[in-house]
């Protein structure tokens, strides 16, 4: 026969042989948890899985770890088909709650003796409630305050006190950092440009740090977001001088080609800001590195990041789901969150105790600096996070460029957030 | 005689059925009934779970007073027309060089020009997001070796758009200079030793010849890259997620970023209505300037 | 004279051609090798200007780690999967219906044909919303039902295999068939035993655009996946993309890039003229 018929005629035969052999496999009995993060994340969580199955060798998890977390939870949820368990940022917990589409994990909390609602920090279980039932939608299950990264050495060269022992002088307002980061940025090889900054940061996704410190208070409500004031300004300018007019952080052109985590892994920047789960990644790095609070101004501020553990309303396994929710969130599963420098455990007796303050002791860094009491009030949300935050950030675009000033801009976006707020 | 072709007949119903028959239902299960659904959704607000909203117009309404959908079509139509405008006479050019009688390597040379049109556009995507970056990129450097200034091609509001069409034009003028070159090859000889007798000039001949001999490939080529530049989504998704500001926010990222970002299912249905019907209508409007301006020969 | 400077003139004219052309075709080709050689660097070498064509030493390992970070094998054998999958049914289902267009009458042969072509004004891009809904209602989502069904029917892009194999069918000459019609043969008899063999290039075509198709595909798979498991290549790589990554890790990205794209140059290579011929054929013709 030729070799074309035979071609179909094998075809026809392996689709056949084929196609229900491959829905099998699609059919899995274990439920699914949902992360975001890296791989080096991913190879923790598996760390705290198998302590998990220790407890629990009937309940096999499978970790989805997409790499466009939102669009893909939004779409397995359409679906029908949601992950058994998931990540919730605060921000986005309203929106899919309002959506309905979180299972109401207060009979499981009733059921369970030794939940101990109040071992967790205060504020983090009440933002994952419904705010009339007062009803428990996700359990928090790692917290994160921003601190200053800093490279010893470079430090030691220049002959700087250290960041901690400015903030105990009293000498660690933002424009305290910009003098400290000049006597840092050096240009190693004289050829006239930067070899080593002094600080690097994700300023366009992560300017969030700052405006508070300003003294803007710029959520006011879940509908009234207000970023037209001087005090928001100051806070966006001076952010976006440190590249422009200091030349002291590597600005957006730099940051599309080394990252800010990486401008400073490389040893190319010697200041670094960001939440505790970098420290998983850094703690690998081949040299000497601390933590440090974030720098203040007219407010002692520092963004906190809040993430938790959500159940799938349509979840099949909502027993067993609840189960790793329990264990992750309990004493045993925030160590070894601790352990992993991974965040900061939301349980209070694991955060104050050597399972988290002398976390990593190799590195020898100062863990309790993450517990500083420095956020002010609680946590903030506000409704459409997602378009009002595309909103601002694509205003604020021009002002990291250099092409207009933060002031200009301001009033724009303003107007753009409130077209947004108005929707219903 | 008479009889077995009158049977054959009816056996060719017969057959002529069942062979259309699963292409058919994957035509009216898979394209027709999404189309259809599609259009209704686009009548509702849907947060893509719970009940359906009727919403009569308003999805409509709201498209064309939203400024970052029209920039969004603004920024798709800038896109298309940079590739009509310069990768097609690219393509022709390219299709002319190569069809020189005097060169040798023809086939090796076709064959290098078509490879990027053959790979996967999420890598290469990935790979011209590093040709293009500003400091350390190779476009950039061999732009200084001519002395030419550093463009901050995909941070730039108005340079990533053109990043965009650059690496679009690198990835597939070689699929248009395959189907210029057949037609050129298909232009019989006669025509140009006539004209080179009567004296004509290679401009001359390019023009009263080429150009009018060549005009169905031609109008099949600009259809076809007009359909496919209008959908453009992956380089926007991969190498500038849509931004600056903007500069690269097409209309199936905007639609893609409504429906899977934003909840708003209904709105970005009436959107894709909107895609279609420009597709359609553009389509039918080159038909009809085919008649008038193609030349068979 | 004028003899002398008709040549000179058409020396430096080829001279100029062959220049333009070997300029083309260094800029096509310099990306894949700027892919290849970074991909074969360390960190440091991949910052430094001006750039460095050879890796000294070719780091190797870089795609040790790629395996280490991401599960590319799995991303390969949903590419794999899906890719033939679709080929299959494409090969099938477009021949069947290339040949009932082309050479069976019927009632309703060149409306359902018409339909058919028309769909080619329909990306997969507008119908992004519905698709998801429909692949919800059958459950399909996030399986390679979704992946491979629609395709294998020729929904998005198989009504140009039609076409292409419905032009070829179209060029035989009817002698071919008239004397097995007087014998009493059946039209399937006929589409096996007298057509398939003959229409042998315009298959490869078919296969080979069908595998183009599939291989490459990523807005398709986009949106019907969600889970690692189920990613094809096109997305798997995205995981290396700087920004959600955390890191920008340009040597390893493009690594993943260079072993996405090669099986298609691959077979790219060995199936050129094929390829080359079927555009021809799709784009010319009628």
């Amino acid at each position: 026969m030729d070799w074309f018929r035979k071609l179909i005629v094998g075809t026809i035969l392996a689709t056949m042989v084929l196609l229900p052999g491959l829905t099998l496999y699609g059919e899995q009995v274990t439920i699914s948890l949902m992360m975001w993060g890296g791989a080096v994340e991913e190879q923790e969580v598996r760390g705290y899985l198998a302590a998990f199955n220790e407890v629990y060798p009937d309940i096999q998890v499978e970790i989805i770890r997409p790499a466009d977390y939102w669009p893909k939870l939004m779409s397995m949820i359409a679906a029908g088909t949601p992950p058994d368990v998931f990540y919730m940022g605060f921000p986005e917990f309203v929106t899919y709650h309002e959506l309905g589409a979180l299972l109401d994990l207060q009979p499981f909390v009733d059921a369970t003796p030794d939940f101990n609602a109040i071992d967790f920090f205060p504020g983090t279980l009440d933002a994952f409630r419904d705010r009339e039932t007062g009803h428990l939608y996700g359990v928090p299950k790692d917290w994160s305050t921003y601190v200053v990264y800093y490279n010893v050495a470079m430090f030691e060269e220049a002959g700087l006190p250290t960041p901690n022992e400015l903030f105990g002088y009293g000498q660690w307002s933002w424009y305290d950092f910009l003098e400290v980061a000049k006597a840092l940025t050096q240009d190693t090889d004289g050829d006239g440009q930067v070899d080593v900054y002094g600080f690097a940061y994700n300023f366009p996704g992560r300017w969030k740090l700052l405006p508070p410190a300003f003294g803007a208070d710029w959520v006011q409500a879940p509908d009234k977001v207000v970023v037209d004031t001087p005090e928001f300004a100051e806070a966006i300018q001076f952010l976006a001088d440190l590249a422009l007019v200091h030349g002291v952080m590597p600005g957006v052109t730099e940051l599309a080609e080394m990252s800010a985590p990486d401008w400073f892994a490389n040893q190319k920047a010697a200041m670094f800001i960001v939440g505790r789960w970098m420290t998983m990644k850094f703690k690998t790095l081949p040299f000497e590195w601390d933590i440090a609070p974030v720098p203040y101004y007219r407010d002692l501020y520092t963004w906190v990041d809040l993430v938790a553990y959500c159940v799938a309303r349509d979840s099949q396994n909502p027993e067993a789901a609840w189960n790793l929710v329990n264990f992750l969130t309990g004493p045993q599963g925030q160590e070894l969150v601790a352990q992993a420098g991974h965040a900061i455990p939301t349980r209070m007796s694991v955060a104050h105790s050597p399972a988290f303050i002398e976390a990593l002791p190799e590195l020898g860094i100062h863990n309790s600096v993450h517990l500083l009491p420095i956020t002010t009030g609680p946590i903030t949300v506000f409704n459409h996070w997602g378009e009002v935050w595309t909103a601002i950030n694509r205003g604020l675009e021009p002002v990291w460029t250099g092409e207009k000033t933060a002031a200009e801009v301001l009033p724009e976006i303003q107007a753009e957030i409130d077209r947004i707020l108005a929707e219903d | 005689m008479f009889g077995k072709l009158g049977r054959y007949k009816y056996k060719q119903w017969f057959w002529g059925y069942l062979f259309v028959l699963p292409v058919m239902a994957g035509f009216f299960l898979f394209m027709i009934y999404p189309m259809i659904s599609g259009i209704a959704l686009s009548f509702y607000k849907w947060p893509g779970i719970g009940p359906k909203e009727w919403a009569g117009v308003a999805n409509y309404l709201k498209m064309f007073n939203d400024a970052h959908f029209l920039r969004a079509v603004g920024n798709t139509v800038y896109y298309t027309l940079g590739i009509l405008v310069l990768g097609i006479p690219l393509a022709l050019f390219w299709a002319i060089l190569l069809n020189q009688k005097f060169l040798k390597g023809r086939n090796f040379f076709r064959l290098i020009y078509f490879l990027p049109t053959v790979t996967m556009m999420a890598a290469v995507s990935m790979v011209w997001k590093w040709l293009l970056s500003p400091n350390y990129g190779l476009v950039n450097y061999f732009l200084g070796l001519v002395g030419l200034p550093k463009v901050n091609w995909l941070l730039d509001p108005k340079w990533a758009m053109p990043g965009l069409i650059l690496m679009s034009i690198w990835k597939g003028t070689g699929f248009n200079m395959v189907i210029f070159l057949a037609g050129l090859q298909g232009i019989p000889k006669t025509y140009y030793e006539a004209a080179e007798i009567d004296g004509a000039t290679a401009w001359h001949r390019f023009r009263y010849i080429t150009l009018p001999l060549l005009s169905p490939t031609t109008f099949f080529v600009v259809i076809t890259t007009m359909i496919t530049s209008f959908q453009i989504f992956q380089q926007a998704y991969i190498l500038t997620e849509g931004g600056p500001r903007e500069a690269t926010t097409t209309i199936v990222f905007y639609i893609y970023k409504n429906a899977f970002e934003w909840f708003k299912m209904g709105y970005s249905c009436a959107q894709s209505v909107f895609l279609l019907l420009i597709l359609i209508l553009a389509t039918l409007i080159q038909w009809r300037i085919q008649r008038r301006w193609v030349h068979y020969a | 004279m004028p003899k002398g400077s008709y040549e000179a003139k058409r020396a430096f004219l080829v001279t100029i051609t062959y220049a333009l052309i070997i300029f083309f075709a260094i800029s096509m080709v310099m990306p894949f090798l700027w892919m290849v050689s970074t991909s074969l660097k360390d960190i440091n070498q991949v910052f430094t200007m001006p750039p460095q064509w050879i890796p000294r030493p070719p780091r190797w390992e870089n795609y040790l780690q790629i395996f280490e970070l991401m599960d590319f094998g799995r991303y390969w054998l949903n590419t794999i999967i899906v890719t033939f999958g679709r080929m299959a049914g494409q090969f099938i289902f477009c021949t069947l219906a290339a040949y009932a267009f082309a050479r069976l009458s019927f009632p309703g042969r060149n409306l359902l044909f018409f339909l058919l072509l028309s769909s080619l004004m329909v990306p997969f891009e507008t119908l992004m919303v519905p698709t998801f809904v429909l692949m919800k209602e059958l459950g399909w989502i996030n399986t390679y039902w979704a992946l491979i069904v629609p395709h294998g029917l020729g929904a998005f892009g198989g009504a140009f295999l039609v076409f292409l194999l419905r032009q070829f069918f179209l060029t035989i000459p009817k002698e071919f068939e008239e004397s097995a019609i007087i014998d009493g043969a059946s039209p399937f008899r006929i589409f096996w035993s007298i057509m398939l063999p003959l229409a042998k290039p315009a298959l490869a075509a078919l296969l080979i655009f069908s595998f183009r198709g599939a291989w490459n595909d990523f807005t398709y798979p986009l949106i019907v996946t969600n889970t690692d498991n189920m990613k094809v290549l096109s997305l798997g790589i995205l995981g290396f993309k700087g920004l959600r990554a955390g890191m920008t890790q340009w040597h390893l990205m493009m690594g993943a890039a260079t072993l996405s794209i090669l099986p298609m140059i691959l077979v790219f290579l060995v199936a050129q003229k094929y390829f080359i011929e079927g555009i021809t054929v799709g784009g010319l013709k009628e």
